[in-house]
């Protein structure tokens, strides 16, 4: 009784009503997302905001104690061969056994998935220069990381799940996570879901996002659309303040003086509407980048929790 | 003085639960011999557990817990390199505590427990206490150029330490000879120790790979061999299984069996033979420590959380349990195999089989053939089975991945060795009690069946595992009608013998093990 017709809704992932906490902290609450097929879906937020939490649940590594979790149509807790078969994983942390050779690991790994692509294990590993008779526990960080990517990717996923892959990496591991994140959806109907706190990097290859901030969803959708709703605006007021005014839609100040920067939330009409009703001449626009909606939304002057 | 204090600490402070327990076992015993003083065979009998608690202490102080005795690096914990100490301070000072430690419980067992009940130990044994721990430390903390080795060298260099008596027919010599020795012992063992985790702390290992490289060529990591695809995920996980926990239990069998050996080879010719049937029971020995940690889920057997890369095989619970199942059946197997080779080649070299031969024909004389097979055959059933069963039957402690389960396990099943224990002080002295105890037998019996029956019944109905409970009833089935045979019924009735068969075959506990697996997978 684990089939649910999410399949045919078209979302890989389904995440209602999710809450978990450990003691007395709520590391997620009730947690509402959809992953589509297909596309790569960007999971952000600061440390110790409910990502991987979240995304041990998507595994089954958490059973859901309050609300539901569905990856295709199947909750991951209950039936993990039947989902797990179909999703390649790869952790900030990859924790492989350290006592195998990279060939043992291979061969190993290789067992579970009917789906296993030997070539393209191969052309990977090769890619990386991974040395097959090297111990695990010999190899470097970033060998290990480039490891675990050969084993998420060789199986060629339905759904691959990348939990701060690149953290802490060089930037020819980070590159590498990035093209294998790109090649997989180049294949039709495939999905990626990347958690991350390098903006930039998600803001490089996802196309719908979701920001994760004290295990609320704060706003979640297509990143053309999160972007197309928030925008930088440089007002210029008739004389020096100390501090700006109250502005419909602003999400966070920076400035000083006469002139000041609001990153704002809303339409682009209604918010030069609103910065004329306070006296101020938009003197500048432009689309703000995820990094700096990032942080006013989940630093100090954030505003309450908007459902995106 | 403060970083004394500090690495005090970590031991007092850390371990608190643990060495509050082991001072509680001696005063416990204390306070039960001040009011009724054991018989000598009680309270040497007794030092069983004293043993058991001053094994732990001196696990404590070795830093035992957190070191692989197999790696071949130092198992000083590297965490303390880096803290503004002299070396001599971090070796030093975890061994003047062990040494202070392990000589106080054994002085307060000696005069508490033993003395009171008429049993006298030689001075000597307080030195060499001291020395066994510093050697034990210093062998913890020496790395080894070669993974495996320290094992065995701690094993014979211990078990040399431990029969030095033996060595001497004065006691008088003996006791000046031996307090000499772990005189020299205990500073010796300073010096090595300090070498070892000095060099460690350089991070100068040393690499003894001379014996893989050929004469004047490179130290080149085996290529390895190009294997086939494994036949099915469930062939792959039992390798994974063997490798992480089944060869380990062959090898170590190897290693005491191979020092017990080396032990026999000082004994008088006439006696090397006996100690073929010593063999035969290092298996089930040695399975019921490692069945303790077989069913850790993690690399390491402290690791008690199944990590990502495990958890995350697409496998489901009940086919991963029955890959380590099956792992360690063949481990079981394998070692049976080396362990009969080798003790069939020791007996035959000691000229032991005429005597076996007429060891052999004076039962079946006595007893007749088909009996005397009979009890040969479940002897043998009785070693093989009791090995798999120690290594199968507590899988389901490890696989629940919760660290406070393991102390309450232990402690839930001795208790009733405990009851035993103290009816059995009382066995010849209260026939009333005695007589008590044989007639409640039955129920007690009994209501411990239907309790297992019930627990495993439940498991079965929510997780399913017919293949386990068939299985069950077959061997059950086969056991007890093997011994309702061989047992004569005023000995043991059969309604007894069908009980007591029941109970010591594990079901409950096995068809226990998925649901923990699960309760550990998915938190």
């Amino acid at each position: 009784m684990v089939a649910v017709p999410s399949e045919f809704s078209g979302n890989v992932i389904e995440v209602a009503g999710l809450t978990r906490r450990f003691g007395r902290k709520a590391a997620l609450a009730d947690v509402r997302l959809a992953v589509p097929r297909g596309g790569v879906f960007g999971l952000v937020g600061v440390n110790g905001a409910g990502k991987t939490t979240l995304l041990k649940h998507v595994l089954g590594l958490l059973r859901a104690k309050a609300g539901t979790v569905r990856v295709f149509g199947r909750d991951p807790a209950a039936d993990p061969a039947g989902v797990l078969g179909r999703v390649g994983y790869l952790s900030e942390e990859p924790d492989l056994p350290g006592w195998m050779r990279v060939r043992e690991l291979l061969r190993y790994t290789r067992a579970f998935y009917p789906s296993w692509d030997e070539a393209f294990a191969e052309e990977l590993r090769a890619a990386f220069g991974l040395d097959p008779a090297a111990r695990v526990k010999h190899l470097s960080k970033g060998q290990r990381a480039r490891t675990g990517l050969v084993l998420a990717l060789a199986h060629r996923p339905d759904l691959l799940v990348l939990d701060e892959p690149s953290s802490g990496l060089d930037p020819i591991v980070r590159r590498d996570i990035l093209a294998a994140v790109i090649r997989t959806v180049a294949d039709e109907g495939r999905t990626v879901l990347f958690s991350s706190h390098l903006l930039h990097e998600v803001e490089r290859v996802a196309d719908r996002v979701a920001l994760i901030d004290r295990g609320r969803v704060v706003f979640s959708g297509g990143l053309d659309d999160i972007k197309g709703t928030h925008h930088r605006l440089t007002l210029r007021f008739p004389g020096p303040l100390a501090a700006p005014p109250p502005l419909a839609g602003a999400l966070a100040w920076d400035g000083a003086g006469a002139e000041w920067a609001a990153l704002c939330s809303g339409a682009l009409d209604e918010l030069r509407g609103a910065a004329a009703g306070c006296g101020a001449q938009v003197v500048a626009h432009r689309v703000p980048s995820l990094d700096e909606i990032f942080v006013a939304r989940v630093g100090e002057k954030a505003t309450a929790p908007v459902e995106g | 003085m403060r970083a004394a204090v500090a690495l005090a600490w970590e031991f007092w402070g850390r371990h608190r639960w643990g060495l509050a327990g082991a001072a509680a076992l001696v005063a416990g015993f204390a306070a039960y011999t001040a009011a009724a003083p054991l018989t000598a065979l009680g309270a040497t009998l007794s030092t069983l557990w004293f043993v058991m608690a001053l094994s732990y202490v001196i696990g404590v102080f070795a830093y035992g817990f957190e070191a692989r005795l197999e790696a071949a690096e130092s198992g000083f914990p590297p965490r303390l390199y880096v803290l503004p100490v002299p070396t001599w301070l971090l070796v030093g000072w975890p061994m003047a505590q062990g040494m202070l430690a392990a000589v106080a419980m054994w002085l307060a067992w000696d005069g508490l427990v033993l003395r009171p009940a008429g049993v006298e130990t030689p001075a000597w044994w307080v030195p060499m206490l001291a020395a066994v721990v510093a050697c034990a430390q210093a062998l913890v903390w020496l790395p080894f150029g070669v993974a495996w080795l320290r094992v065995g060298v701690m094993a014979l260099a211990l078990t040399a330490l431990l029969r030095s008596g033996a060595y001497f027919d004065d006691a008088a010599v003996q006791a000046r000879a031996l307090t000499g020795v772990a005189a020299g012992l205990v500073p010796a063992a300073f010096l090595v120790a300090r070498s070892g985790v000095a060099r460690a702390r350089r991070g100068d290992n040393p690499e003894w790979g001379w014996f893989r490289r050929p004469a004047g060529g490179e130290s080149v990591a085996p290529a390895g061999r190009e294997r086939a695809p494994f036949a099915s995920a469930m062939a792959a996980q039992t390798w994974y299984e063997w490798r992480l926990r089944g060869r380990g239990y062959v090898a170590a069998v190897a290693a005491v069996v191979a020092v017990l050996a080396a032990v026999a080879l000082f004994e008088q010719p006439s006696s090397r033979a006996d100690f073929g049937l010593v063999f035969l029971f290092v298996p089930p020995l040695i399975a019921a420590y490692w069945g303790a940690a077989a069913g850790s889920p993690g690399e390491s057997i402290r690791s008690t959380a199944l990590s990502t890369f495990a958890a995350t095989r697409p496998l489901d619970g009940r086919a991963m349990v029955a890959a380590k199942v099956r792992a360690l059946t063949l481990a079981a197997a394998a070692t049976w195999l080396v362990v009969l080779a080798f003790t069939a080649g020791w007996v035959a070299a000691a000229d032991g089989f005429e005597r076996l031969g007429r060891t052999w024909e004076a039962s079946v004389e006595r007893q007749g053939r088909a009996t005397a097979v009979g009890f040969c055959a479940l002897f043998a059933a009785g070693l093989v089975g009791g090995t798999w069963r120690a290594l199968v039957a507590n899988l389901w402690v490890g696989l629940a991945g919760r660290t406070w389960l393991v102390p309450l396990q232990t402690v839930v099943m001795s208790l009733p060795a405990v009851y035993l224990f103290a009816e059995g002080v009382h066995w010849d002295s209260d026939p009333a009690r005695r007589e008590r105890l044989l007639a409640a037998l039955p129920w007690i019996v009994s209501a411990a069946v239907a309790v297992k029956l019930l627990a495993a019944g439940g498991f079965v109905y929510r997780d399913g595992a017919s293949r386990v409970v068939g299985a069950w009833a077959v061997a059950a089935a086969g056991l007890a009608a093997a011994l309702v045979w061989l047992v004569p019924p005023a000995l043991v009735p059969a309604h007894g013998v069908v009980l007591g068969v029941v109970l010591l075959l594990p079901l409950a506990r096995l068809t226990a093990a998925p649901r923990a697996l699960a309760w550990n997978r998915h938190r």
